[in-house]
This record gives structure tokens, C-alpha cells and sequence, in this order.
């Protein structure tokens, strides 16, 4: 009786809520067709402008500790933040060339106009900000690299060649081999005068266009490494991402025409499943959020979970009809046959979803409004829109012949019934077992951030990967930066006790595995206390006097020390960005800090990209599984309402959990680790997983109230739904796995996981869903009901 | 519980036992925080930190330099390992009295000694100490009015020279010494910046100052010491020169043959012949063979300073800024090269079969015979 | 049968208004009531309907005749009822509506004080069956309308000699609903128990009743082609304005499927069928 109470109570508002939606629905079909049209047309109208959006900031966690002191100090540190090296390099000598030199000047001039680079910070050997010094009898001399009187003369290239050799840019700005030179190109994330964002798809379309394109010739090669870069190829490669987008709308489409033989049950699938596409990009736009290269995925995914959704729709209209309805009248059992299924199943990949939010890094909370708005809308779509559509045109009669032929001809499916008999599922949950502890093994390698140099979302002969290895071979500074910003109250980050402690802090540092050099205000002090005193390598010291210290710091280059003098970054390069490397890094500094932190100078982390990378790795290792939690939680909640049984929820879940552990495995096989851009992959695979288990054990349910035996009722049950699950996997794996073909790696690796999940939550839900519920009911009598 | 009662008993010695319970451990959290006090850290590869003497004590090979590292090899400079170093200043010289005691100085005044041929280092002085010295030598001697030995020192003269000493000790800890040279067990020297000059004649267990002894009145810095025939001789900033020919007792300026700074003096006695070797900024060496009198220059193309010389055998090393390195038999057939690293040496030993320099990037050993750049 | 029984029947020059008129004359004749009839257009005296509305005088039956304008029908007709307290308003069910604006014959549904009986066919309903149409949800036992459907299908019935059947429609299943509503088998014995028991509450003489999935809209119209039905008893909410354009009635949705004749109740004319029906008993 209280189970009673409590399903009334559950089930009385959906069930009142089914009858007043099919009602409106069905009486009005013209005025809601119109409404859905001029909506489509507004939000269409809104997507077509979306744009991409990538900010450098929004992939940081920007409640992590060190993200907060970078943004805390972010003005002072010009240059750390954002910027891209050009480098030019000349194919046939080295720069000591009058044209090479011309080329390299032009450059420089050409980026100092491009809208979005801090000009005051641009270095090249042709700024005056990039200075050679030397020591003389009479003293300390030093003056711009190119020399005023430069004219192109071998003299004059000769004494460039010297002011280079005096002025420590080997290595810098300019290559140890002396065949190439960088202009390092420092931006801004936010545009000083006008407030706006940087345009990452405009600034590296100008660098393109401006640069490359105009100077890149037989002689010259030109290469361009940096995260605006990064995203500027990233947004490029968006345009095949949507070739591929297309290429698997068409697979789709041809899949479901073969499968259901209906013209219309093909069409108006695809139809609805991209007008949700639209509805979404437009709804974002509308909202203002724009695509960033890591969730332009969710249109596709909107889509393939929309498809999945529609044919369950399509199978039931089908089946109606074959049972003798006409158009109108299957689409509206077929609407009131779904309704509970179908809106759980949307509700729980929504709400799967949005539990992303927990995640503290703003690209994947976007991802999370992407993801969930776009699943709110196919409830709209493919749960109203589609049967309204299919209303008027049915499946046409060669489904219904076709339906009819293989009605007969269904016993196909017995072999996989037998997973419903208590030996088959024995053998089934075996197997599945001996699959998990492989999956846990394996899962056990999955490693936090990069495994790779360069940037791994594209590819490793990508040219960008290619210009990064170039810049790692002939410069000596890697691009792996990590920045500890030394705080000290006003006027006294260049004291002695500062510049001594952080010069301690560098040897400590040059300690730790993984850390190649580093570079401070005191190495500037070092340097030029040493060039004080004829260059003689026995005044490479800080000095305790202080007027020897302020002598040496009277000219100091960009970016060692802010306005009041109360920030004294410390450049750590690493030598490579693994995750391993970044968390021994910051656990040795934080070492240092609570040894050595005081009211006077406190260590603080951290900036720079590797900075960046290891507070963002500390945040996902935490989310990750945070994140799993919320999702399965989630899932699991709706399901039990849904199904008031613990056990059923036990019998869908738990091909889902089998499904991410793999899926880790998977990653870890393949060396993805879990980043920004994979990270909630595993959640989403969750999400469009559940759809399968929640679809299948609804029409089981209702044969096993019908008093069929197990076997009998999955029989039936493989015959009618479970065709259209294992059609709907397989055809969303192929449409995926097309994705391997991409020019971005990140792309491919998603395309890859993504296959896998498809078809490993449909084994589930068509084998592990059965054997479990077998297993489970074996405790009550057979005819009980649920 | 302790009552009231109890506390007002035992009365202050227990308040102050809870205090300090409460602030040691807090204190053994912050670590000392000067890097006179702090001891040298471990580094992992100490032979790459910036090193700026080298020496041999027998088979061994001793190296200092930066943060207070100092390094020994029993291998020709294959493998090194590091020593137990109590303070992290750089460390700008090193020398060893004999086979087992060592001494070196650096920045901060700091004067290091060993007794277990350079495995472990206590602190002997830091710039402190020094200047208590210098000011407790001036104070007598501006009392006393005049030193025996340098007559022509007046007393006003002492009087400023206090006055230096006492502006200096309230500046603190701020002169680097620069060179440190024993001409046996017994005697030697410590050359610093602004002209100071230490003297021991009990194998270092005491050292005097005998700054105003050279007649160095602009206090120009005293780079090098060499000894030669038992004359003892210091280069210096601004070209200055002195000699003494009684172990310290009396020094006296040389003529110089250049007004840039010298950096490094060399003595050599290849085939009987008693030559010094004098070198310095922007490639200017020059060699004597009459104690100092007359010197001869040697022409070698660069304008690179030197600071480094050595001699092994009959063959000649003289290194310095931007990896300039020449060797040869004689100053007329040196055949010099460039590292490929440009790294600047700053001081070379020579172990055969090698030539193990220091520098810029710690340790570089290169053939004897070699031409090529840089083998390390 | 009430000496002031009053049969309302609206007219126009339309083959359907003939129609309408001819069952008019069949009720009035049965039923001894008068007609008031109202035009809602000048008709000429050579129309075919005029030599019915002859008929109908010399047959005895009183008549009496309005004229109202096309825009105002409504008013009048309930202006009329005001005065006339008639116990039924005939017309001819109109098939072709503009598709936008709500048809005449749904306002009519709608607003009407009393019965409305739409008129398809002028077959006699006599042998015939007769469907009374309701909800068999759980709220039957207490839904005083439907049982006013299932008294007055039974009424006629017997008046008219003709059989009568109930009909209900059962929700299609739902999947993952409770038990019950995930079986067809279950819905529909659940339904024909329901019905079985209202009727044997209200002591009415109970066939099998016509269980059909629904929803209403098709099975109605179905079980009536099935059975040949002359006539559908049905019961309407009469929802107007938003509520009538969105959800719409269930009665007014069947009648562009069925090809008999419909008689649609308010919960408001219970008083008035009480009184017709215990006037004959």
C-alpha cells in the first residue's frame, strides 16, 4: 500500500502532465508546426552567428589558489600570460644576411600593428627593449642590438653579430646555431583601450595572412608557436569538424533509411535532431556564450543523442502501424507510449550534465550549459516536434511491409535472449567481471594533463607541433614556463634579504626533477653586478649593499619586477609539462614557501602555462571523480523514481559504471590523459549511455507484467526495442569513428572513446541488462511482478 | 589541570617553559634566514653550478663557486661530489696550505676552512668578523699613530682608515674576498675588494690585516697572489701591481704596463726560466722574466678578458670571458679557440691528461693537446 | 411526455438544415414537444426546407418561427432559451469550417443551456444502436455527467426502441507508468469493470460494453462504423476561450469522424435530463 502511495504521488503529476501535453499537441498540430517554425527560423537566425570563443583564462580554474594569485597579480606580469613566438628562420645561411635581416625587421614592424599584442612589450633583436652590454676600461657600455648606423654592409651585419653575442639573446631571440631569430609577441587577453576579448581566430588568421603568407618564401620559413596559436589552429580545424559533422548526417541518414525502409522515418529523425542543433547553438548565442574549440563537439553530440532519442520514437509509430494505426493515431500512442522513458532518459542526460558545473574551470561549466541546454531542447524536438511530424506522414507503407517481413523473421535475436536464462546470465556477469578487474588494471596507468610535448590536441606532425620542436631544439628556453610570483611589501622586491632569499629559492629549485633553469630579478642584479666590475664572473653575486643592488637594477628588462616594486616573478622552465613533473614542482615549492614565507616576502604560485597546467591538473584529479560521483548519482536518483526499484536501477547502472572504467583503460592504452578537453567525456558517455538501459527495461518491464517469463519477455523485448538500441549504437559509432581521420588529434582521440562507448553501452544494455536482471530476480518468485 | 594556586607557586619558570614550547616548534618551521647561516644546499649536479677556482691538492681536485658550493674529484674531474659547506655565498677561491688543510673565501666575507682535504668546512670569519678586525688593526694603529713597517703611512692617514673601517663594519657584511694563496703551511694571504689584505703566519689560525702595508691609496681591488723564487706578487684593478720579497713583511707598487684591470697572475718555471704571467681585460697578457721589472706583452687576437692560466709541464692554458682558451708551449705559440658553449672560464687546473677548466657552466675538461671545442 | 416541451432547431437554406429539420419532426412527433425554429437567414419560400416546415405545420405540431441575424445567433438562441426553457436544440452538423476561428457548431456545444443534438443522418433511430459514451477512468464512479450520459443513452433507447451500448476508451499504455497502465489487457478489463460497475449503480441495464485503446477520439468514431450506431450520447466539459483552444473537447473533435447523429451534454443540463427522464417514469 505505501509503495502505492508513494507511486501515485511520484507518478500522478507526470502522468496528468502526459495527458495535457498530448491533448495541446495533437488538437493544434498546425499552430504548434508554425510555432516550431518561426522559433527554429529566430534561434536560426541567432546560431548562424555564433562564433568561436576562446579565452585564455577560461581554461584555468579560477578558484584554484594559484590561479587566483596570478589574476591578483595579473597586470604586473606583462608577457607571462598570453603570447606567441615568430620565429624566422632562414633555410639557406644563417641571419647574418642583409635580406634576412630586412625580413626579420619587417616582421617585427608587422607584428607590432596586429591588433591584440602588447606592443610595448614586443622583443625581437630590431626593438630597442633588447639591448647588448659590455664592459670596457672605462666602464659599463651597452646600446641597441642593430646599431643605429645599420645599413645591410657586412661591417654592419659583423657588428650585429657581436652586439648578439654581447647582448645573452643566444639561445633567447636568437638561435644557438644563429640560423633563426624569434619576435616574441606578447598579448592581451583583454584589449586595454576597448575592454574587448582577443579574437584568437583574427589574430592568427592576421598572423597568417601578414606574416607567414607574406614572408614564408624558398629563403625564409616562418613558424609560429603559442597557445593563441594553439586555438587559432584548433578554430581553423572547427571547419573540418564540421565536414565531419556532415559526413556522419549523411551515414546517418542512409543507415536509418536501410534499417526502417521509411522514407519518412529517416528524414524527419534527422530533421528534428538538427533542428535541436540549431535551437541550441542559437539559444547559446542568445545567451552569449560562444563555441570554444573544446565543446564544439556538443552540436554533434546533441545531435547523436537527438537520433538515438528519434528512433525509439520512429520504432514505436512503426510498430503501431504495423498494428493497424494510421499516421496520426500511432504518433499519438507512440507519444504516450515514450513520454515516461523517453523524458527520464533526456531528464538524466541533462541533469548528468549540468552536474558538471561542480568542476571549477569555466570551459567545462560552459560545456555543462552546452551540453545541458542542448538536451533540454531535444525534449522540445524529438519528444513533441518529431511525432507532430511523423503525424502527418506515418512511416509510409514499405516500413510497414518491411516491419511486417521481419516480424516473422525475428528469431535472429534468440541468441542474444539466452542472456536472459539464469546460464546465460551467469556467463554473462563472469565475463563481465573478468572485463572489470582488466578495466581497473588498466585503468590504474591513467595519468593526469599531458603525456606529450607540444600541443596534443593536434597532431604530432600538425605544423604547429612541428614549430614547437623546432623552437625546443635550437633554443635553449623551453615553452614549458612555470612562474612563481614572489610577493614583498612596496619598494622591497629588490632588497637584499629578497633577492638573496630568491636567489636561494633558484637553487633550491634547480634541485627539484624536471626544472631545466630559471630566471629572476636576482640573475639580472647577478649579471649586471658582474658587468659593474669589468664582467669579472667573481662579482656574479647579489650584493649585500644596497646601492650596489639599486645600481644594478637601474635598467631592468620587461616583466622581473612590476611598478612599486612589490612582485618578483620567478621564470622556472621546465622540461616538459607532465603531470608528474608540474605536481613535484608545486609540492616544491610549497615546501620552500612554508619554510620561508614571512610578512616580508612570500612565495606564491603560480602563472605561466606549466603554472597553469599544474593548478588545473590538482583540479581535476579532485573533480574527476567528484564528477563521476554527481553524474552517477544523479542518473541513479532519476532512474529510481523512474522505476521504483533499487534493483532496476542496479541492473541499468551497472553496465554504465563497466562502460567508464573501460573507458579510462582505453585512455590510459592510448595515452589521453584526463585534461580540460577529456575530461568529461566519460560524464557524457554516462549521459547518452543511460538512454539504452532506460529504453530496453521499459518494454521489459511491461511484458513481465504481462506475466512472460524472462526469457520470453527479453525475446520480445530484443524484437521490438532492442533492434532499434542496437541499431542506434552502431550507427552512431560509425558516424563517430570517421572522426579518427581528423587533422585534430583531439578530434580523433574523442572520436575514438566515443566509438567505444557507443557500442560498449549498447553490448551492455543488450546483454549485461538481462543477465543482471536475471541474477537478481532469481531471489523472488518468478511471476512476481517489478 | 594545574590551579591556580599551582601556577603562582612555580611562578615565572613555567610560563616561560609553556612560551617556549609554544615557540619552538613554530620557530623550527622558519629556517635560518641569512646565507651566512644557511649551509650550502645539495645540489644534484654541483659540477654544472658556476665555478670560479679550481685547485689541486695531490691527486684531488678541488672547485668553489656559487652558493657556497664547493666540489672535489678524485678522478681527473670525471665524478664529483659535494662538500659540507656552512654557509651559501659564492665562494671566489680556494688553496690549500698543505696536502690536507684548505681554505677558501668568497662574498660576504666569508673565509671557509678544511682539515680533511676539502670533504667537510667550518666558518673560520664572515665579513663581520673582518671588519672587526680592520677596525680593531686601525684603532691601534691610528692610536699608536704610525705602523714600523710603512712608515710613509701617516697618521691621518691611519685616522681615515679607521674612519673606512667603522663606515664599513656599519655597512655590514659586504666585501667579497677575491683571492686566497698560502706560500707554505704556515704563511699565507687573503686578497679582497677596496684593497684588503689578510695575513697569517700561524697556518690561519690568526689573521692580521695588512691592507695599508700595499701602497694601494685609490683601494683599488686585489684580484690574484703568485709567488715566484720566494717573491710574492699581487694584480689588481686598474692595472696595479705589487711585490713583496720578505713573505709580506714590506710590499711595493710595480710599474705597470697597463691601466685595465688584471685578473689573474701565473707563475711558470718551464725549462729553469722563472717567468711570471700577468693577464686581464680584453685580452691583454703580458709576461716577465725579470721578477716583475719589465714585462713583455703577448698579442693574442681577442678582446676577450682573461682569467684563467695554468701550466702543465711545458705546456701553457690561459681561458677566459666568451670561452676563449690558448694554450701552447710558449707565449708566441699559443693557438687559441673558442667553446662552443661561449661559456667564460674562470679558472683552469691541469691533471693529466686533461685540462679541467671551471666556469660560467661549471666543469669543463678538455684533452691536452686538443683543438677542439670544449670535450665535456 | 411534458405538455411544455420545447425542441429548438436553428436552420439555414443547407441540405443539412433539411436534414436537421426531418429528425426534428421525427422527435416532435414522438415526443409531442413544440418547435421554435430559428433561421439564421432569410430563406426563400421555394427552398425545398420551406415544404418541410409545411409538413410540419399540418401535421399538428406547433411551430413557431424566429429570424436572427448570422452574428448574433448565439444571443438569440439563448435569449430565446431564456423565454422558452426548450429542453433540446437541434441542427445539422456543419462539416466545413474555417479552419482558424472556432466553428459554429463548437460555440453552439459550448455555450448551449441545454442538450444539443447535431444531426448527420435522417434515418430513424428506431432498431438502432445507440452509443452513450464515457471515460472509464477511476473518477466514474463519481462523475455525475457521464452518468447523465449513460441515464439519457438509455432513455432514448428505450424511447426510441432501440438498443443501447455503452462505449469507453481506455488510455493506451504507458511504459514505466504503474502496473496497470502498462498493459493493454489491463487497461481495458480495468475499464469494462469500471463501466459494468457504474451502471449496475445506477441500476442500468448493462451489454457489454464497447472497450476499445483510445485515445477517444479514434475508438468512438471507431466502435460507431463498428456497430452501425444511429446515435452517440456524449458528454463535453465545454471548455471556452484559451482552455477551449488549447485542449479543445473531446466532443466537438468526434464529430468530423462520425457519420451518425450526436447528442452532447453539459454537466449544467443535469437538472434539465433529471426532469425529462423522471417525467416519463
Amino acid at each position: 500500500m505505501a509503495q502505492n502511495n508513494v507511486e501515485q504521488t511520484l507518478l500522478g503529476p507526470i502522468k496528468r502532465s502526459e495527458q495535457l501535453i498530448e491533448r495541446v499537441l495533437f488538437h493544434r498540430r498546425i499552430t504548434f508546426l508554425l510555432l516550431f517554425l518561426v522559433i527554429t527560423l529566430a534561434l536560426g537566425y541567432q546560431a548562424i552567428q555564433i562564433r568561436p570563443d576562446a579565452s585564455f583564462v577560461k581554461m584555468i580554474p579560477t578558484n584554484h589558489p594559484y590561479v587566483q594569485n596570478y589574476l591578483r597579480h595579473r597586470d604586473d606580469l606583462s608577457g607571462l600570460g598570453n603570447s606567441v613566438k615568430i620565429v624566422v628562420q632562414s633555410r639557406t645561411g644563417d641571419i647574418f644576411s642583409a635580406p634576412f635581416q630586412q625580413v626579420l625587421q619587417q616582421v617585427t614592424d608587422e607584428a607590432f600593428f596586429i591588433k591584440g599584442v602588447d606592443r610595448s612589450a614586443l622583443k625581437s633583436i630590431w626593438t630597442p627593449n633588447v639591448r647588448w652590454t659590455e664592459v670596457t676600461e672605462e666602464g659599463f657600455v651597452g646600446g641597441p642590438i642593430i646599431p643605429p648606423d645599420y645599413d645591410g654592409s657586412p661591417q654592419s651585419l659583423e657588428k650585429v653579430r657581436q652586439n648578439i653575442l654581447r647582448s645573452g639573446q643566444v639561445g633567447l631571440l636568437v638561435a644557438n646555431d644563429f640560423k633563426s631569430a624569434i619576435v616574441q609577441v606578447p598579448l592581451f587577453d583583454r584589449d586595454p583601450e576597448t575592454g574587448e576579448k582577443l579574437n584568437y581566430q583574427a589574430f592568427s588568421q592576421k598572423l597568417e595572412a601578414l606574416i607567414r603568407d607574406k614572408y614564408q618564401n624558398d629563403d625564409i620559413q616562418i613558424r609560429v608557436v603559442g597557445f593563441a596559436k594553439i586555438v587559432g589552429d584548433l578554430i581553423e580545424g572547427a571547419q573540418s569538424v564540421a565536414v565531419f559533422f556532415a559526413i556522419a548526417i549523411v551515414i546517418t541518414l542512409a543507415l536509418l533509411f536501410i534499417y526502417s525502409g521509411s522514407f519518412a522515418g529517416s528524414l524527419i529523425p534527422i530533421i528534428c535532431s538538427l533542428v535541436a542543433v540549431v535551437w541550441q547553438l542559437g539559444l547559446l548565442r542568445w545567451f552569449g556564450y560562444g563555441l570554444d574549440p573544446y565543446s564544439m563537439l556538443v552540436p554533434f553530440l546533441i545531435f547523436a543523442i537527438g537520433v538515438s532519442h528519434a528512433v525509439q520514437v520512429v520504432n514505436t509509430i512503426r510498430l503501431e502501424q504495423v498494428a493497424g494505426a494510421d499516421a496520426w493515431l500511432a504518433s499519438r500512442r507512440a507519444f504516450r507510449a515514450i513520454y515516461i522513458p523517453g523524458l527520464t532518459a533526456l531528464l538524466s542526460d541533462g541533469l548528468g550534465f549540468v552536474t558538471l558545473s561542480v568542476i571549477e574551470i569555466q570551459v567545462i561549466q560552459d560545456l555543462a550549459v552546452a551540453a545541458s541546454v542542448g538536451v533540454a531542447v531535444i525534449i522540445i524536438t524529438n519528444l513533441l516536434l518529431l511525432p507532430l511530424l511523423m503525424s502527418y506522414t506515418g512511416v509510409g507503407q514499405r516500413a510497414i511491409r518491411q516491419a511486417a517481413r521481419r516480424t516473422n523473421a525475428g528469431q535472429h535475436w534468440r541468441h542474444l535472449s539466452v542472456f536472459a536464462t539464469p546460464k546465460g546470465a551467469a556467463v554473462a556477469t563472469a565475463t563481465a567481471l573478468v572485463v572489470l578487474v582488466v578495466g581497473l588494471w588498466g585503468s590504474q596507468n591513467l595519468q593526469i594533463g599531458d603525456l606529450d610535448k607540444g600541443a596534443p590536441e593536434l597532431r604530432a606532425d600538425a605544423r604547429y607541433n612541428l614549430d614547437n620542436l623546432f623552437v625546443t631544439e635550437n633554443y635553449a628556453t623551453s615553452s614549458d614556463i612555470f612562474v612563481v610570483m614572489v610577493a614583498t611589501p612596496a619598494e622591497q622586491c629588490s632588497s637584499f634579504a629578497t633577492l638573496s632569499r630568491v636567489d636561494y629559492f633558484q637553487r633550491y629549485m634547480a634541485q627539484v626533477e624536471g626544472v631545466q633553469s630559471s630566471v629572476s630579478l636576482a640573475d639580472v642584479s647577478k649579471r649586471v653586478t658582474a658587468g659593474l666590475n669589468e664582467g669579472s664572473l667573481k662579482w656574479r653575486s647579489v650584493s649585500r649593499n644596497q646601492f650596489v643592488i639599486n645600481a644594478s637594477l637601474s635598467y631592468v628588462p620587461a616583466g622581473f619586477m612590476n611598478g612599486d616594486c612589490s612582485l618578483l616573478p620567478v621564470i622556472i622552465f621546465l622540461d616538459d609539462h607532465k603531470a608528474q613533473t608540474l605536481s613535484r614542482v608545486s609540492e616544491s615549492v610549497e615546501r620552500f614557501a612554508q619554510q620561508h614565507n614571512s610578512s616580508d616576502i612570500s612565495f606564491e604560485m603560480a602563472a605561466g602555462n606549466s603554472g597553469f597546467e599544474a593548478a588545473t591538473n590538482e583540479v581535476i584529479s579532485r573533480a574527476q571523480y567528484e564528477m563521476l560521483a554527481w553524474v552517477y548519482g544523479v542518473v541513479s536518483l532519476l532512474c529510481l523514481l523512474t522505476f521504483r526499484s533499487v534493483r532496476t536501477v542496479v541492473c541499468i547502472i551497472a553496465p554504465l559504471m563497466l562502460t567508464s572504467i573501460l573507458c579510462q583503460a582505453l585512455m590510459a592504452a592510448m595515452g589521453i590523459g584526463v585534461k580540460v578537453a577529456t575530461l568529461p567525456v566519460i560524464a557524457l558517455g554516462v549521459g547518452i549511455g543511460v538512454d539504452y538501459g532506460i529504453y530496453i527495461y521499459s518494454r521489459l518491464n511491461t511484458f513481465l507484467l504481462e506475466g512472460r517469463s524472462l526469457p520470453d519477455a527479453y525475446l520480445e523485448t530484443l524484437k521490438t526495442t532492442g533492434s532499434s538500441v542496437a541499431f542506434t549504437g552502431l550507427t552512431l559509432a560509425i558516424g563517430v569513428v570517421l572522426w579518427v581521420f581528423s587533422p585534430i588529434k583531439f578530434q580523433a582521440d574523442m572520436g575514438i572513446l566515443l566509438t567505444f562507448m557507443f557500442l560498449w553501452n549498447m553490448l551492455g544494455a543488450l546483454i549485461l541488462l538481462p543477465a543482471l536482471t536475471c541474477l537478481l530476480r532469481r531471489e523472488r518468485r518468478p511471476e512476481g511482478d517489478s | 589541570m594545574l590551579s591556580k594556586n599551582c601556577l603562582r607557586m612555580q611562578g615565572y619558570p613555567l610560563y616561560w617553559l609553556l612560551l617556549l614550547l609554544l615557540v619552538l616548534p613554530l620557530s623550527s618551521i622558519t629556517v635560518a634566514s641569512d646565507r651566512l647561516e644557511q649551509p650550502a644546499q645539495i645540489a644534484i649536479h654541483p659540477e654544472r653550478s658556476l665555478l670560479l677556482d679550481i685547485t689541486r691538492v695531490g691527486s684531488r681536485l678541488v672547485a668553489v663557486g656559487e652558493q657556497g658550493t664547493i666540489i672535489w674529484s678524485d678522478d681527473q674531474g670525471e665524478q664529483w661530489q659535494q662538500a659540507d659547506v656552512p654557509v651559501s655565498v659564492l665562494l671566489t677561491a680556494v688553496a690549500f696550505a698543505d696536502s690536507n688543510n684548505g681554505w677558501a673565501v668568497g662574498h660576504d666575507g666569508a673565509i671557509l676552512r678544511s682539515s680533511d682535504r676539502g670533504e667537510t668546512w667550518q666558518r673560520v670569519a664572515d665579513g663581520n668578523v673582518v671588519n672587526q678586525w680592520q677596525v680593531a688593526r686601525y684603532e691601534h694603529l691610528n692610536a699608536a699613530g704610525t705602523d714600523p713597517r710603512t712608515p710613509e703611512v701617516s697618521a691621518d692617514d691611519f685616522a681615515v682608515m679607521l674612519d673606512d673601517a667603522l663606515f664599513a663594519q656599519e655597512e655590514g657584511a659586504t666585501y667579497p674576498l677575491l683571492d686566497v694563496f698560502f706560500s707554505d703551511a704556515q704563511h699565507g694571504f687573503i686578497l679582497g675588494a677596496y684593497g684588503l689584505l689578510l695575513r697569517t703566519s700561524d697556518g690561519g689560525d690568526s689573521w692580521q690585516v695588512d691592507s695599508h702595508v700595499v701602497p694601494n691609496i685609490d683601494r683599488f681591488h686585489l684580484n690574484s697572489m703568485a709567488q715566484i723564487a720566494d717573491r710574492l706578487f699581487i694584480a689588481g684593478e686598474a692595472g696595479v701591481l705589487f711585490r713583496s720579497l720578505d713573505q709580506g713583511q714590506h710590499w711595493e707598487a710595480l710599474a705597470s704596463p697597463y691601466e685595465g684591470s688584471f685578473f689573474k697572475l701565473q707563475a711558470s718555471e718551464q725549462a729553469g726560466l722563472e717567468r711570471l704571467y700577468v693577464m686581464g681585460l680584453r685580452g691583454h697578457l703580458f709576461y716577465s722574466d725579470d721578477f716583475g721589472e719589465q714585462w713583455q706583452q703577448v698579442l693574442l687576437e681577442t678582446t676577450a678578458s682573461l682569467t684563467a692560466a695554468t701550466v702543465a709541464d711545458t705546456t701553457l692554458l690561459f681561458a677566459g670571458s666568451g670561452g676563449f682558451v690558448a694554450t701552447g708551449d710558449a707565449p708566441d705559440a699559443l693557438a687559441s679557440q673558442r667553446l662552443s658553449s661561449r661559456a667564460s672560464i674562470s679558472q683552469a687546473a691541469a691533471v693529466e691528461p686533461f685540462w679541467v677548466l671551471v666556469g660560467e657552466t661549471g666543469v669543463v675538461r678538455l684533452m691536452q693537446g686538443d683543438d677542439s671545442h670544449g670535450a665535456e | 411526455m411534458a405538455v411544455n416541451s420545447r425542441i429548438l432547431v436553428v436552420l439555414d437554406s443547407s441540405p443539412l438544415a433539411e436534414t436537421a429539420l426531418q429528425r426534428s419532426l421525427l422527435i416532435a412527433q414522438k415526443t409531442g414537444a413544440s418547435l421554435d425554429l430559428m433561421w439564421r437567414e432569410s430563406v426563400l419560400p421555394d427552398r425545398p426546407i420551406m415544404q418541410i416546415v409545411a409538413k410540419i405545420i399540418v401535421s399538428g405540431i406547433a411551430v413557431e418561427q424566429h429570424y436572427s441575424n448570422a452574428s448574433k445567433l448565439l444571443d438569440e438562441i439563448e435569449a430565446c432559451w431564456q423565454t422558452r426553457q426548450q429542453m433540446l436544440i437541434i441542427k445539422g452538423c456543419d462539416e466545413s469550417h474555417r479552419d482558424f476561428w472556432t466553428p459554429l457548431d463548437w460555440q453552439l456545444l459550448r455555450r448551449m443551456p441545454c442538450p444539443v443534438l447535431l444531426v448527420k443522418h435522417d434515418m430513424s433511430w428506431q432498431q438502432g444502436t445507440i452509443l452513450a459514451a464515457v471515460d472509464p477512468t477511476a473518477q466514474l464512479a463519481g462523475d455525475h455527467l457521464s452518468h447523465d450520459v449513460l441515464r439519457l443513452g438509455s432513455f432514448i433507447a428505450h424511447q426510441a426502441q432501440a438498443h443501447c451500448r455503452v462505449v469507453g476508451a481506455y488510455p493506451p499504455p504507458m511504459l514505466s507508468s504503474d502496473a496497470q497502465s502498462q498493459s493493454a489487457t489491463t487497461l481495458g478489463a480495468n475499464a469494462e469493470q469500471m463501466i459494468s460497475a457504474t451502471l449496475a449503480k445506477l441500476s442500468l441495464a448493462s451489454t457489454a460494453p464497447l472497450i476499445g485503446e483510445g485515445p477517444p477520439e479514434y475508438w468512438i468514431p471507431a466502435a460507431a462504423q463498428q456497430e452501425q450506431a444511429k446515435l452517440v450520447v456524449i458528454g463535453t466539459h465545454g471548455r471556452e476561450g484559451i482552455a477551449g483552444a488549447l485542449l479543445g473537447n473531446t466532443a466537438e473533435r468526434i464529430l468530423d469522424r462520425l457519420s451518425c447523429d450526436v447528442l452532447v451534454i453539459k454537466a449544467a443540463h443535469t437538472q434539465g435530463i433529471a426532469a425529462l427522464i423522471n417525467q416519463d417514469a
